[in-house]
């Protein structure tokens, strides 16, 4: 079957969802996730979801290592570990 | 028999994000974070053996590290003078008068009671981290917290970009179901 332009599958949106919660889609496949969005209720209910975490992860200013720090925090740990 | 078994050998991946967001957030200092981290782990290990498995391992790391937290705001105190120095107060007659409004509470900015919140939502965030497959955790950490660029994740973690967004669709489902049942 020949590939729509315009209309993309259920994954297809769901990866470009994905991908525009960290502005890396394109414009062109925003356009084609929005067509989705008019239409398929599943699409919408990810779309939803998705942006709510990308919102919630933002407003709690979590913080995590970096891997460097990490790094550094665990071979400094290792080191005090292996004299135990 | 003890509840809870202790395991030094995995307290830095299970507990070191838990522990630096929970310490970031209470002292605003990266490097300071790391190092109340890091002393909290060595002083976990040196008393082990006081480690009776009635609370997680999670929760008697915590302890100590309250404990160091405390003793960290005790010692900056004790040096109150040094820190009122370092306000920084500008005697300029043209800008005089100005010092007090720059003191003056921002409406804007954010209450203790939001602070609070955002805390506890980034403690309930590194929770669900823990509940990932390691390499989920990684991605999304990277991805989504430490806000690095695709490719330099591919590159440190030597995946291809289409199996980042694999992992990362997968994570975020995760984390959303997580977040659902303990936050949202």
């Amino acid at each position: 079957m020949k590939k729509s332009v315009f209309f993309i599958s259920c994954d297809e949106a769901k990866h470009i969802c994905d991908k525009a919660q960290y502005d890396e889609a394109s414009s062109w496949e925003k356009f084609k996730l929005s067509v989705r969005l008019m239409y398929c209720n599943v699409t919408q209910k990810y779309y939803k979801r998705n942006k709510k975490l990308t919102k919630v992860v933002k407003s709690s200013n979590a913080e995590c290592l970096n891997p460097k720090e990490r790094e550094a925090l665990e071979m400094k740990f290792k080191k005090e570990l292996s004299k135990h | 028999m003890p509840k809870h078994e202790i395991n030094p050998n995995k307290w830095i991946d299970l507990y070191s994000d838990y522990l630096f967001n929970y310490t970031i957030s209470r002292v605003n200092d990266r490097e300071m974070a790391q190092d109340l981290v890091s002393e909290t782990f060595l002083a976990g290990l040196k008393s082990m053996k006081n480690f009776k498995g009635d609370a997680s391992e999670r929760t008697w790391l915590i302890s100590i590290l309250k404990r160091k937290i405390i003793d960290y705001y005790r010692k900056i105190n004790s040096n109150k003078g040094k820190a009122e120095v370092r306000i920084g107060y500008n005697d300029d007659a043209e800008s005089e008068g100005d010092w007090l409004e720059e003191r003056v509470a921002d409406p804007f900015d954010k209450t203790a009671e939001d602070t609070l919140q955002n805390a506890e939502l980034g403690n309930a965030i590194h929770s669900c981290l823990s509940k990932l497959p390691q390499k989920q955790a990684d991605v999304f950490k990277m991805k989504t917290i430490l806000n690095y660029e695709t490719e330099v994740i591919c590159n440190e973690l030597n995946i291809t970009a289409s199996n980042l967004w694999v992992i990362i669709h997968r994570a975020r489902t995760a984390m959303a179901d997580c977040l659902e049942k303990n936050w949202l």
